[in-house]
């Protein structure tokens, strides 16, 4: 825990924690926020269209989406950094703050193998979606909820 | 614990029932 | 102007508000008009989306003028009871006239949403006329029948409650705790799949995607209201369990306010011409375009408000 409390004591972190400005703390929480709605939101769209829906919508130019995700990702990165520093001492020592990394982590993974697997071919809206597709999708939707979940049990699990 | 295990388990059965709803919707859409 | 001001400018809407709208279908149906009938869709809508202050800014001044001479607090919670369901009813009004705008500028009839609309308008109407006959209870001595007094009426809702009281709602949220975060997380998500499909549609609006006509993209926007539905179920939820803490919140209202501009431009890109007529390939109109950003500045207002509840307002 000392590491924690280092980190903790920063001058940054102590000014993102206890300033009070609404340039720290609430700021990073709005853009974590932000970045989570964009990510989750686009891979939402993206595997609503691979599991059906709106089916006159063409999934090839949604790959498109993926420099905004990723763009939206980082932002959650830095930000969720900047949260984590200003109250390491406890976030470091929840277990369901590493469940939600993890989560985040393969909810990740699991959009850049869609990257690969689905948006790499050429055709892929002259056929029906492959069941790796569609499994890929629900994966996704399934990472992306149970994260937003952890995030959320981060403030009263502690 | 307890409280995680069941908050998730009434998430995931709302998002369960509301997406069965969207999907219906969806479907009778066009 | 306080809040208590602004309710009672607000609180003619639903009532006023859902007549005129009510009275519109009707003469679109004898006049067989179809451009009448999408009016009066609209006008539901927005009557629905105004119905949300109106409910909220009760809230304000139960807070203001509870515990006064010559106030009934008991009126206060029959009017607030009665409120519930009212708006309940209001809201799945201005769901089912969104969606029949939604399947009409498709080129469907939305035949079942137009019977829902007829039956729940009727509904409303009767559940809002009620709530504002027990809210006039409140203070207007002048609008009481036959020289009843308030204390008859106290009595006569003691010994026949309501089925529902927004205090029971309240203790629900607040006796279980894992609801508040339940529902909190069904919130976030609810909001991720707004978010989404709103960052699509006015995206294309702003000229990214432009391989996609409007109109494929305009098939999402179910979606989109599907979140919005669940976040003014959990929102209520909220509001209903700890009041203090929306009631005469700052950040709460301008997340209102951003609310508005995101409903009224949600209404303009699901059944307005401008944007339905921006095919694939094609560059949007200029006026289309802002109400495009304006729709995404909107919806940032609102999370960006939301999040600040406990810094900007009072919330927690």
């Amino acid at each position: 825990m000392e590491f924690a409390q280092t980190l903790q004591q920063t001058a940054l972190a102590k000014w993102i924690g206890e300033s009070g400005s609404l340039l720290g703390y609430p700021l990073f929480l709005f853009l974590h926020t932000l970045g989570l709605a964009t990510i989750a939101g686009l891979n939402a769209g993206i595997d609503l269209r691979i599991l059906g829906m709106a089916p006159a919508l063409k999934l090839a130019p949604m790959v498109r989406f993926y420099p905004v995700m990723w763009i939206a990702f980082v932002m959650t990165v830095v930000s969720g950094l900047a949260l984590l520093i200003a109250d390491a001492t406890t976030k470091l020592g929840q277990p369901v703050f590493y469940v939600k990394l993890l989560l985040v982590f393969a909810a990740v993974i699991t959009m850049q193998v869609m990257r690969r697997r689905v948006f790499d071919d050429p055709q892929l809206d002259d056929r029906p979606f492959t069941s790796t597709a569609r499994t890929l999708a629900m994966t996704s939707l399934v990472l992306w909820i149970g994260a937003t979940i952890a995030g959320r049990l981060i403030a009263y699990l502690y | 614990m307890q409280l995680a295990a069941i908050v998730t388990a009434v998430v995931l059965v709302t998002v369960v029932i509301v997406a069965a709803i969207g999907v219906a919707i969806d479907r009778h859409a066009d | 102007m306080t809040l208590s001001h602004v309710h009672l400018l607000l609180n003619h809407v639903p009532t006023v508000g859902t007549a005129i709208a009510i009275a519109l279908l009707v003469i679109s149906l004898i006049r067989r008009s179809d451009e009448l009938k999408r009016v009066s869709l609209e006008v539901f809508f927005v009557i629905a989306l105004l119905t949300l202050p109106a409910y909220t800014t009760g809230l304000a001044a139960q807070i203001q003028i509870q515990n006064r001479p010559g106030v009934s607090d008991v009126m206060i919670e029959a009017h607030e009871d009665a409120a519930i369901w009212a708006f309940a009813f209001m809201q799945l009004t201005g769901g089912f006239a969104w969606f029949a705008l939604w399947k009409r500028r498709r080129g469907g009839l939305a035949r079942g949403s137009m019977l829902a609309i007829v039956l729940l308008s009727a509904l409303t109407m009767m559940m809002s006329a009620r709530t504002a006959n027990l809210g006039g209870e409140i203070r207007h001595p002048e609008i009481l029948v036959g020289g009843e007094d308030v204390a008859a009426i106290e009595a006569a809702l003691a010994t026949n409650p309501p089925m529902i009281t927004a205090n029971q709602i309240g203790l629900l949220v607040t006796d279980r705790t894992w609801l508040w975060p339940a529902f909190e997380s069904l919130h976030f998500i609810a909001m991720c799949l707004i978010f989404g499909v709103v960052l699509i549609a006015n995206l294309r609006l702003l000229g990214l995607f432009k391989v996609w006509s409007f109109p494929a993209v305009h098939r999402l926007l179910p979606w989109a209201a599907l979140g919005f539905a669940i976040n003014m179920i959990t929102g209520m939820m909220f509001m209903t369990g700890s009041p203090g803490m929306y009631a005469d919140n700052t950040s709460f209202l301008y997340k209102l306010g951003c609310l508005m501009i995101a409903g009224l431009s949600l209404l303009y890109t699901t059944a307005f011409e401008g944007p339905w007529w921006v095919g694939a390939g094609q560059d949007a109109p200029r006026r289309v375009k802002l109400v495009g950003a304006a729709a995404i500045a909107s919806w940032l207002g609102v999370m960006y408000f939301g999040r600040m509840l406990p810094f900007i307002g009072n919330a927690f």
